[in-house]
């Protein structure tokens, strides 16, 4: 029997986890580091802002897109303590209106607060997926320090793209070197994160295990593999290590974006539920 | 406390599908989307002794709903009075959590309203003292509907004489539909 493909979440929900991330990411480790100089990065943080918003502006553009209800999107907002999804909803705003303080006013007070209100949207990302007890392959805090793990990557691989396109951005070499080295840092980590992630998913109850099975041998194989593992972690990993130019950066940069898109459309389209007796397996996918 | 729900006996369904057919036409749902739907369990074991049954999947009308939780807008709730999971069409932003936090898959989103709907144990046959249409329909007299805090119900008596199972309760969702085990 044909079945249609259940109404869920796809590939805009995947987007929007993936854009939030780089925004905060990007926005994050900029902020970071211009607190640590002492506000002597307050160009290229303040370009950075703009396209962290413009990144977190599209995400939520597909959020609000992929409701059913768009023009209700407002009852999110009005019961903020409802769930996980209104908190986020609150932590994405206020993550703006940090951004938007610091392009106003610069100074310690936004540059901080922007990387805590960075990792918090970051992180909320994988909470909301995590507090879904239904779906196993979710229900661990290591989500949410991967999601940050990946954001801090590509925020950094987008800052990168931006150092090399953009001539009035600013980034001295020194500032631009120590980021790369922070991003081989943040690959290694990823890589192991995944690892010990999916051997004790594999190991735990029965959807999770069937969740790891569609990563490294299903469905998602190709763009688990492929998409995350080959060209989002392990290629950069060796071209960072092979050399540090200008155009290998670039291109390494790239393929850490394609990198942490996959990771959030695998692990979002990975999320299965225990079966009832006799349910068809496909029906406990998103 | 009043809780409404299905008492369904594995024993005595026959799976002809009536319960989702009438279900589907009764509150004209979409074509593939379903509140109860009946899963084929087997045929399993070795020639002459082999079973088969079904399995309807009905919304299980939780106590601890994990629908609810996690819904952005407060537009669904366990009620009190009656102890059905009910959703409010003109609250629901769509969102489809609910969906997705499901243990059951017992959600279902129509995409011409846009909004998600679900089995509430047909409140419009309920005002007018009908049973719910899947009870109505039923061939084979396996479901049962009823008060399953009220001793005098027949729903409460075949939950406490059959020793009627929930399915995943190890996830703390405490259901209250429940099963005569085949």
């Amino acid at each position: 029997m044909k079945r249609r493909r259940a109404n869920t979440w796809d590939i805009r929900i995947a987007s929007y986890l993936f854009l939030a991330g780089v925004g905060a990411g990007a926005f994050g480790s900029l902020a970071l580091l211009d607190y640590l100089e002492g506000g002597k990065l307050h160009l290229p943080t303040s370009i950075t802002a703009l396209l962290s918003l413009l990144l977190i502006g599209i995400g939520t553009l597909l959020l609000v897109s992929d409701l059913g209800k768009p023009l209700r999107f407002w009852r999110v907002l009005l019961n903020p303590m409802s769930s996980m999804l209104s908190v986020g909803a609150w932590i994405l705003i206020l993550f703006a209106l940090t951004m938007l303080g610091y392009l106003g006013f610069g100074g310690p007070v936004f540059s901080l607060g922007g990387v805590v209100f960075a990792i918090a949207t970051a992180g909320y990302t994988g909470i909301l997926l995590g507090v879904i007890k239904a779906r196993p392959f979710w229900n661990s805090p290591a989500l949410p320090l991967l999601f940050v793990t990946s954001a801090f990557s590509t925020g950094i691989a987008v800052v990168t793209v931006l150092a090399s396109a953009l001539v009035i951005y600013g980034l001295d070499a020194q500032s631009s070197h120590l980021l790369s080295q922070v991003d081989l840092c943040l690959i290694v980590a990823e890589l192991a994160i995944i690892g010990l992630y999916l051997t004790i998913m594999n190991n735990s109850a029965a959807p999770a295990a069937r969740s790891v099975e569609m990563l490294l041998r299903g469905k998602q194989a190709n763009t688990f593999w492929g998409g995350l593992i080959f060209a989002g972690l392990v290629v950069p990993l060796v071209l960072a290590l092979a050399s540090s130019e200008g155009v290998t950066n670039l291109l390494s940069s790239i393929l850490v974006l394609i990198g942490g898109f996959s990771l959030r459309y695998t692990f979002l389209a990975a999320g299965t539920r225990a079966l009832l007796p006799g349910e068809p397996a496909e029906a406990s996918y998103l | 406390m009043t809780r409404l729900a299905l008492v369904i006996d594995l024993n005595k369904c026959i799976l002809c599908h009536a319960c989702t057919v009438s279900c589907k036409i009764h509150h004209d749902l979409p074509l593939g989307q379903f509140w109860n739907e009946v899963f084929t369990v087997g045929p399993s074991g070795e020639f002459p002794h082999t079973s088969l049954y079904g399995f309807p999947k009905a919304c299980m009308q939780c106590d601890k709903p994990a629908c609810v939780s996690v819904c952005p807008a407060r537009a669904t709730e366990k009620d009190k009075e009656t102890g059905v999971v009910k959703i409010y069409e003109d609250k629901c932003v769509g969102c489809r959590s609910c969906i997705v936090a499901c243990p059951y898959g017992a959600r279902a989103f129509d995409e011409t309203k846009g909004t998600t709907f679900k089995c509430e144990l047909c409140p419009e046959r309920r005002e007018q003292g009908k049973q719910p249409i899947c009870v109505e329909t039923c061939v084979g007299g396996a479901r049962v509907f009823g008060d399953i805090d009220d001793p005098n119900s027949e729903a409460y008596k075949i939950v406490h004489e059959k020793h009627a199972v929930r399915y995943l309760e190890h996830l703390g969702t405490e259901p209250c539909t429940s099963y005569v085990p085949a």
